[in-house]
């Protein structure tokens, strides 16, 4: 396991952060940075200015939420810092100490309860329970049901059946970012025993994957993302595109389960495959993060149209992402229409 | 991402890793490349220093940086460049070669060392440099109008100061520019006071951004008496489009053009090591991204390393691996890259769990700029003349390259490309003849 918050000092962590963070090599590689800026007049960042000492939190409280950049800061850390998990950290922090910012009340209500934050979320099981697949679909599609449908065909074409769900929400996605574990464990709890009478669990959600590798990593061997199942059946399902396809990949795959990563060359043999310049480890998302991105809509779309920007600079027939919480987001921008790869292969 | 055997494993993702890496399918054999992100060149300025300086009582200044090699091993006998010199070219051609297939293009100057002014005002001195800098090369004597163009809001780079400042340090390196100054107001991102690097450059990798800057440049000069020689503009054309960012506000302002030196920002170290991911993966290599290596070991018949793919922290272990070669070349940086660390006062290659000694405070240097350099930066892993790392357990299989390596002081020496590419591409060869 590499070093951590759990076998590092925090306060030694935490000065790190402020530092490299604000060297203007992380700060700035991070969508929300780079969308709503980092004051570089005191050589610190806006975000981390505040974070003076480790009791004056409640400075930061709005910045703390707005830094979710889904690991993409991580990633050029040439010192290890984990700057993710130390504003996960901070995020706990003000909810403790009941500062959390009026923006942000709802969304830290609903992963305290497990309730969900979309409004077109409707609760939609089809299939049986006793079936071969457990599919998650995610909350935040928009219409629940056509996803249930479209993997009801794609298991058929495979010969195997399936119970759809989107009953567990984002399964406990956003209590772990606001280090509410105790929550985050009572969410997956119940997931947990359903997941046991599967032998695959699929989800189209990345962040959901995210949620159950990390709070039931002893199933980690029978849960899928869904281009790593699709993958898994590409012969029978005879995937046979010859379009250009855009892709927009998923950073919590790229970044942290990047042995999960599809090949979309080999997925879609015949279709030509592009990708913008910010791609694999270095991918940008959508601005949603998991949710945490609706709280500022304002921010939301300049993050999905920046991003949207780079997907339609090249010439493409569609683009498309496997994770439906990234379409969602995308989709935000309300420029060119993002589809899932569920949408793509059953079109 | 494909865990494979190949012949050699290369551990770092900076310049040294490159060029080892290179040299190893140079010598028609595979190789992976471990890494977590770029290192030290993750935060570099994007141009390339071979030998500079010759630290010392009086620092020696360059002017041919083969000349500057064969001086600083009169003074200094034991650096590592006298076991790695012969292969400076091939490892300055290799390096360029990968930019260039991954879109950034360097040129050198036959040899010379030339200066560039940089975002402090000063002039650095370097021996390749990139097509971005490639107009902002200080020319001894000639008599040119440059302006400097700062963005306001854009506090790394204070526009007028740096032409003041150049105006007065150009007299040193025979200088005659007169350097006028202006600031810029780009209204794209709204009404916020500050901007960083990374915001302008991003900005300016879209359309739109492109074009307001262009249409301000253009109706400032227009405005002004004098037809500008060359423009200077801070080091932030783009993550992406750089290139072609250039050759637009060149082809609409009729002039010279270049970006000032970065002193480590998010946009050059970005450009210049992705320019090199994409020419490795062009030329055949395996890129292990997002991973770290944990332990070595090795056995008389290869290597074997024990790897972490992914990032990791408190909820994310990543997935452990093992990467098995014949050999491999550790390229994982030094002080600045990693590859060295600091256990309190003691000083570890943690990979190699090898103590180099301490550092305390009584050691150094109060004068960070003292021209002899700090004595500590000569710490490093000790390598025999193959580049082998010099240690009876490692069967011979493990080599060494770039900072990481001992009796070399690239800051004082302005030398860590040189070093670095010279004895990658050494490490490289031996490291495929195994």
């Amino acid at each position: 396991m590499g070093e951590s918050m759990v076998t590092q000092e925090f306060s030694k962590l935490y000065y790190r952060t402020a530092n490299c963070l604000t060297s203007d090599i992380i700060a700035d590689f991070a969508p929300v940075s780079r969308i709503v800026g980092v004051d570089t007049s005191a050589g610190l960042g806006t975000v981390f200015t505040a974070m003076g000492t480790r009791f004056d939190m409640q400075y930061v409280a709005k910045e703390a939420f707005m830094a979710t950049d889904s690991y993409e800061s991580d990633t050029r850390s040439i010192d290890d810092t984990p700057v993710n998990e130390i504003m996960r950290y901070v995020r706990h922090e003000i909810i403790e100490g009941d500062m959390v910012p009026e923006a942000y009340k709802p969304i830290v209500e609903a992963a305290k309860t497990g309730s969900c934050i979309y409004n077109q979320y409707k609760e939609t099981k089809s299939g049986n329970e006793d079936a071969d697949i457990l599919f998650l679909i995610s909350p935040a599609a928009p219409d629940a049901a056509k996803t249930a449908e479209q993997f009801s065909i794609v298991s058929k074409t495979i010969e195997k059946s399936v119970y759809c769900t989107n009953q567990y929400k984002d399964c406990g996605y956003l209590a772990l970012q606001m280090g509410l574990f105790d929550e985050a464990t009572k969410q997956i709890n119940l997931l947990k025993k359903q997941m046991q009478q599967y032998n695959v669990v699929v989800t189209d959600d990345s962040y959901i994957l995210d949620a159950l590798l990390v709070l039931a990593p002893e199933m980690a061997e029978k849960i899928r993302f869904i281009d790593e199942f699709v993958m898994e059946y590409k012969n029978t399902l005879k995937l046979s595109e010859n379009e250009t396809i855009m892709l927009h990949q998923s950073g919590v795959i790229e970044r942290l389960y990047p042995e999960k990563s599809v090949d979309y060359k080999e997925l879609f043999a015949s279709a030509k495959i592009v990708t913008p310049a910010r791609c694999g480890y270095d991918v940008t998302d959508s601005g949603l993060a998991g949710g945490l991105g609706l709280a500022v809509p304002e921010n939301l779309m300049a993050i999905s149209g920046r991003r949207m920007a780079d997907l339609m600079k090249e010439e493409h027939d569609v683009i498309i992402t496997p994770c439906a919480y990234e379409a969602v987001g995308l989709n935000c921008a309300e420029k060119e229409k993002v589809i899932t790869l569920l949408d793509y292969i059953c079109k | 991402m494909k865990i494979e055997k190949t012949d050699v494993l290369v551990v770092g993702g900076g310049a040294a890793g490159a060029v080892a890496a290179s040299a190893v399918l140079d010598a028609g054999k595979s190789v992976s490349v471990v890494f977590a992100n770029g290192g030290g060149s993750e935060i570099c300025g994007g141009a390339m220093d071979v030998m500079g300086v010759v630290p010392g009582e009086k620092p020696m200044i360059c002017e041919s940086y083969k000349e500057g090699i064969s001086q600083l091993l009169a003074v200094y006998p034991d650096h590592v460049y006298g076991k790695c010199e012969e292969q400076l070219d091939k490892g300055l051609d290799a390096l360029v070669s990968l930019a260039k297939a991954g879109g950034y293009t360097l040129h050198g100057f036959d040899g010379k060392n030339v200066w560039v002014p940089n975002m402090m005002g000063t002039f650095s001195v370097n021996a390749f440099v990139p097509e971005m800098m490639k107009d902002s090369v200080l020319e001894p004597g000639a008599e040119e109008k440059v302006l400097v163009i700062g963005v306001k809001g854009n506090v790394a780079f204070n526009a007028v100061a740096a032409a003041q400042s150049y105006q007065q340090y150009q007299k040193k390196l025979g200088g005659k520019a007169i350097y006028f100054s202006t600031e810029i107001k780009i209204g794209g991102w709204g009404d916020r006071r500050k901007i960083s690097d990374g915001e302008l450059a991003d900005y300016l990798d879209t359309e739109e951004g492109l074009e307001e800057l262009i249409g301000l440049i253009k109706t400032f000069c227009s405005n002004n008496r004098y037809q500008f020689d060359k423009i200077l503009f801070p080091p932030a054309l783009g993550y992406i489009h750089y290139e072609e960012n250039l050759a637009k506000i060149k082809d609409a302002c009729d002039c010279k053009v270049g970006e000032v030196e970065a002193l480590g920002n998010s946009v050059t170290g970005y450009r210049f090591t992705r320019a090199l991911y994409r020419g490795l993966e062009a030329k055949g290599a395996n890129l292990v991204r997002g991973t770290v290596v944990k332990e070595v070991e090795t056995t008389a018949e290869g290597v074997s390393a024990k790897c972490i793919i992914g990032l990791t922290d408190q909820l994310h272990p990543g997935k452990e691996a093992t990467l098995e070669s014949s050999a491999l070349v550790l390229a994982a940086g030094g002080f600045v890259g990693g590859g060295i660390k600091a256990r309190h006062t003691e000083v570890w290659i943690e990979l190699l769990n090898q103590k180099l000694g301490s550092v305390v405070v009584d050691q150094l240097d109060r004068d960070a700029v003292n021209p002899k350099g700090q004595g500590f930066m000569r710490m490093g892993v000790d390598v025999a003349d193959d580049m082998m790392v010099a240690e009876g357990q490692y069967n011979g299989r493990i080599y060494a390259c770039g900072s990481i390596l001992s009796h070399q002081n690239f800051a004082s020496e302005r030398s860590s490309v040189g070093v670095a590419v010279a004895s990658a591409y050494k490490a490289g060869l031996q490291a495929a003849g195994k």
